[in-house]
């Protein structure tokens, strides 16, 4: 019985149809290239995100130290 | 199969080198859909969403922190329980009884109806299993893909990997055995 379920276990369920590979082949074609230049790109928006979180920290902090100089004045 | 060199035409801008991968890794890939519980046009949609996923993450595989055997299950594995997990689709499939159909164009001799019979009988129980232990199962039954690399995608110990495959298959003996009745 163990090794009736284990045959059973091993033998394919499922099978690929015949043309598989050439569908799979088809959709990849459709898909933009992803090589070094879209890593780069991908680098490029991390920085873009980094570089924009730093400005906007920057405007609040300068914000809040006009309120300070502001109420500080009187 | 040695990835490497693939990878290497691929990044050379060869796509159709992917198609290599495609080749060596769909008769796994469907085994182990199969095993899933999921039924013929599921497995291929599936099957084609993780060579698509793999393709397009091709540039975060790193040959040297898993295999790719390893990475592409993972993959699969993900996919698949996502799929599964989707209570609606569950049922539905459940309540379609989705086995594998035969083939009734051409006279079958009797071993291959016998076997065909075996299969929806295996395929109803596998469905009777919980998500975690027919994974389990999914995997290890996968040739060429080691213990240590099963236990890795399903995130548990060897241990506790050979305890779900244990409980699974003393599962499927019994529904087995209640469909032979």
């Amino acid at each position: 019985m163990n090794e009736d379920l284990d045959k059973l276990l091993e033998s394919a369920l499922l099978e690929a149809p015949g043309d598989f590979p050439e569908r799979v082949m088809r959709r990849i074609d459709s898909l933009p290239v992803h090589d070094s230049r879209s890593r780069s790109w991908e680098m490029l928006q991390w920085l873009a995100l980094i570089g924009g979180g730093i400005l906007g920290v920057a405007q609040l902090a300068g914000f809040m130290f006009g309120i300070w100089a502001a109420v500080a004045a009187g | 199969m040695d990835i490497e060199p693939i990878l290497r035409r691929i990044a050379a801008g060869d796509r159709q080198a992917f198609a290599d991968v495609v080749r060596h890794y769909q008769r796994p890939l469907f085994g182990f859909l199969g095993r899933m519980g999921l039924d013929q046009s599921h497995a291929e949609e599936l099957a084609q969403e993780t060579f698509l996923r793999a393709w397009m993450n091709l540039g975060k595989y790193k040959p040297g922190v898993a295999e790719f055997s390893t990475w592409l299950f993972t993959i699969a594995r993900n996919l698949a329980w996502h799929e599964l997990s989707r209570a609606s689709t569950r049922r539905k499939w459940i309540a379609s009884e989705a086995l594998p159909e035969l083939p009734s164009e051409r006279p079958q001799p009797p071993e291959e109806l016998v076997m065909a019979e075996r299969k929806r009988r295996l395929h109803a129980a596998l469905l009777e299993l919980p998500l975690a232990d027919r994974s389990a199962v999914g995997l290890t039954y996968i040739k060429g893909l080691e213990l240590t690399a099963v236990a890795r995608i399903e995130g548990c110990t060897i241990g506790a990997l050979k305890t779900r495959v244990h409980r699974a298959k003393q599962r499927l003996r019994e529904l087995l055995e209640q469909y032979d009745e």
